[in-house]
């Protein structure tokens, strides 16, 4: 019997047909904690180098935090890991609702999909039962369709359905996997490698229960932590707002017209505080164990979507469908999220291959005949909406020209548009922060192993916000705030850590990387009353680093090397055009050198930007030092 | 006696509540040994808190064949004697709040008991769905209203899932 963890994983070989049932091992649990570590450390163990992500020989991995299906506040996510077929390097990419909470009560802490099948299947787990089902019916339907269908298949509503919609089938590079309906592992493919497995959907039901060394201990501080975190401001806004809530106060920072103008005026319709003001909002809805709510739950009462009832829009999205392609009605970009959810794609990749693809427009790189007759000017809503559907489903040339990314597209096209295209050298695109702006965020982009993003690396604390984040900075640079704004190697190595071990616990950013109510020491402390380990906040922080070394890892087992650690053209060579930052870029000087810091940190070989010998064997990870080694990809400390 | 109000608007469905009864009750967290069920609409972005209401003239007090519910003198609480408790879930069939209000857990019919005057819930609802006030006019009004809220939300067609 194991404690916290459920302390099974779930195997499933499409192939085969076949399912079976292996203890998750007892000394991975403190070296690699859960949810995002252990899902690294099967990707490593249980695959080759160099396939094909979109092949059967790729997985997909699921696993719940460590600490999912607790009452630590807000610690209910779920990661899921794979090669990407948008980077063909790692892939980690997490998401809230409920399905891994579900997951553990039905037993597992992580499943894992193997093969491909022929026909479309879906799963269902129902505690210790595993059934692969046809899901032949189910192929081609939208997301909510498709939940709901299978609800009513299995007769029960409180069902947890993680699954792909029509872009997932067709193996859009950016197809989300979404679960919960409208809560999505979007970035990096995810659900064309379950498309590519013609898995549709995995639905868990779970009656089971999670142990827990010391329950009374555990539940006070769990207690004590909500109380702490319902004082944080941030968080009150999160509940109150959501995230998009300060859109309206981000005029000059905030990516609008592809990163290449300020905001369009009338920027507060999209954003938070006018979804509730404006009566859109109705619901403020909580992910598993959430403290929060800052999932919107938004429907339009008139107008031409009169009825439409949805999630959202969040920050990214009303970035990257909102302010990135100029369009500002609340209503359209509500619209065009929900056809992004419900197709299953990710709304940050898809909103800035559109924006790609406006510039391009405007520029003369495509042109009506590109388009199938659509005018596709910035701010124009409703090629915007039409564009979504075609992109998910492949339509016509420019569909599928942009679902395999903004990379690839501009290779196609050619002329300057590599310029346009906001990702960087591994392929995927950038979330919605100015990286020519914010410079902490543009380094922790650059090295990110799964590309520029911010849930693998979001460097909130840094700005200071509040004398929490300030004192934290200060611990982690060794400087005061705000002169520690100069060590960006040390910030980002920090939020690096510090994300790696929410993610494996489960916990949402929000409490730990945004509003900081709870880190190293309050993790430890959960997971040692939880499972009886004892875990120090030094090791806890040491495991965080062992993660993403390991994720590092994979790629350099991948063939990648320090050029892929870069930012997209634009971020480096195109500077601001507007006050009051006017003139700022991460040039690619700036970033050699921020580099050459950051690798010297984590002591990773400043040439190539592999880990030296020594650095893995300090971190415990012996067998991919030796994997590594007998690939000459493993330098020593000169 | 106090009263543990449910207001459905401001749950946003996360299900901690589930996790701190299960815990206090049988020092696990499993939702199937709560007593309070959250019944999610997903699409709908909804979460109903279902639990028992104690309702002034409670059906399943005159149904339950082996005459375990009762009314604590006390407490003003509805009980269920989990000896006489057979688990026929009669009581289930004839709850107006739904069957997901009484939990069948290890074979007996179990019911919200406000944790003998300090309810567990309550301390992790940080959106104010679940609280626990003083019996007054004006508090028992409101019960009243919400509780009828929750049994319009339970019979609306709009918020059965559309698909």
């Amino acid at each position: 019997m194991m404690y916290l963890w459920a302390g099974k994983i779930l195997f499933v070989d499409l192939t085969e047909e076949k399912t079976w049932v292996e203890p998750l091992k007892k000394e991975l649990c403190p070296k690699f904690l859960g949810g995002r570590g252990i899902n690294a450390k099967l990707l490593w163990d249980l695959t080759k180098p160099g396939i094909d992500p979109l092949s059967p020989e790729n997985l997909l991995i699921f696993g719940s935090g460590s600490l999912t299906g607790t009452t630590a506040p807000s610690s209910g996510r779920t990661t899921v890991t794979c090669k990407s077929p948008a980077t063909k390097l790692y892939l980690k990419t997490s998401m809230g609702g409920h399905f891994g909470a579900e997951m553990k009560f039905a037993g597992y802490d992580h499943l894992v999909v193997l093969g491909a099948s022929k026909k479309p299947k879906y799963l269902w787990v129902n505690d210790g039962e595993v059934e692969i089902r046809n899901a032949e019916h189910l192929w081609g339907k939208n997301v909510r369709e498709m939940d709901g269908k299978i609800k009513d298949e299995l007769g029960d509503e409180q069902v947890k359905i993680a699954g792909i919609g029509p872009s997932g089938e067709k193996l859009v590079k950016f197809a989300a996997v979404m679960n919960s309906i409208y809560n999505a592992a979007g970035r990096g493919g995810a659900g064309a490698v379950m498309g590519s497995k013609m898995l549709k959907a995995i639905a868990v039901r779970g009656t089971g229960d999670i142990k827990i060394k010391e329950p009374e201990k555990f539940l006070e501080l769990t207690h004590k932590l909500r109380e702490g975190d319902k004082r944080d401001v941030g968080g009150q806004r999160s509940w109150f707002f959501g995230t998009a809530g300060n859109v309206h106060l981000m005029k000059n920072t905030i990516p609008s017209y592809n990163y290449l103008k300020p905001a369009p005026d009338g920027l507060e319709q999209i954003s938070g505080a006018w979804l509730v003001m404006k009566g859109f909002l109705k619901r403020r809805v909580g992910c598993y164990s959430c403290t929060r709510g800052c999932h919107r739950y938004t429907e339009i009462d008139e107008g031409p979507y009169a009825g439409l009832y949805t999630v959202g829009p969040e920050y990214e999205t009303f970035s990257a469908l909102g302010s990135g392609t100029g369009v500002v009605s609340t209503e359209d970009v509500i619209k065009a999220n929900d056809e992004a959810n419900i197709m299953g794609l990710d709304t940050i990749s898809v909103g800035q291959v559109i924006q790609w693809a406006m510039e391009c427009y405007e520029k003369g790189l495509l042109t009506k005949q590109d388009t199938n007759g659509l005018e596709l000017n910035f701010g124009n809503s409703e090629a915007l909406i039409k564009l979504i559907p075609m992109i998910a489903n492949r339509e016509g040339k420019l569909g599928d020209l942009l679902a395999d990314g903004v990379l690839s597209a501009s290779k196609k096209i050619g002329g300057d548009s590599y310029k346009w295209a906001i990702a960087n050298s591994k392929g995927l695109e950038q979330s919605r922060v100015d990286t020519r702006i914010n410079k902490s965020y543009a380094l922790a982009f650059a090295v990110n192993p799964r590309g520029p993003d911010h849930l693998h690396t979001e460097c909130i604390a840094a700005g200071g916000a509040t004398p929490r984040a300030r004192e934290l900075m200060e611990e982690a640079t060794g400087h005061r705030w705000p002169e520690a704004l100069k060590y960006v190697p040390e910030i980002v190595r920090w939020h690096e850590d510090t994300y790696t071990i929410s993610d494996c616990t489960g916990f949402c950013a929000f409490v730990c990387t945004a509003a900081l109510a709870i880190q190293a020491p309050e993790m430890a402390e959960l997971i040692n009353l939880g499972s009886g380990i004892k875990l120090s906040k030094e090791e806890i922080m040491l495991a965080g680093r062992r993660v993403l070394t390991l994720e590092k890892c994979f790629n350099v087992r991948e063939g990648a090397d320090r050029k892929y650690d870069d930012l997209p053209w634009r971020m480096m060579n195109e500077p601001v055009t507007w006050e009051p930052f006017k003139g700022m870029v991460s040039s690619k000087e700036w970033l050699d050198g921020e580099l050459d810091k950051y690798y010297a940190l984590q002591e990773w070989d400043p040439e190539t930007s592999w880990p030296y010998k020594e650095t893995l064997l300090k971190l415990g990870l012996e067998e991919v030092e030796a994997d590594l080694e007998k690939r000459d990809r493993c330098p020593s400390k000169k | 006696m106090k009263l543990l109000i449910v207001d459905v608007d401001n749950c946003n469905g996360c299900r901690t509540c589930e996790l701190a009864c299960s815990l206090k009750k049988f020092l696990i967290f499993s939702p199937s040994h709560s007593r309070i069920s959250i019944n999610k609409m997903e699409a709908r972005g909804l979460g109903i808190p279902q639990l028992c209401e104690h309702c002034s003239k409670p059906p399943c007090l005159s149904v339950c064949p082996t005459k375990a519910i009762s009314r604590d003198e006390k407490s003003g609480l509805v009980i269920i004697d989990s000896d006489r408790c057979t688990g026929c879930e009669f009581c289930r069939k004839v709850c107006p709040y739904g069957a997901d209000t009484i939990k069948i857990i290890e074979g007996v019919a179990s019911i919200c008991d406000h944790c003998g005057g300090d309810p567990e819930c309550v301390k992790v609802c940080q959106c104010m769905a679940l609280r626990y006030l003083d019996s007054n006019p004006s508090n028992l009004r409101d019960k009243q209203k919400y509780a009828e809220k929750r049994l319009k939300y339970l019979a609306s067609e709009t918020f059965r899932r559309v698909i």
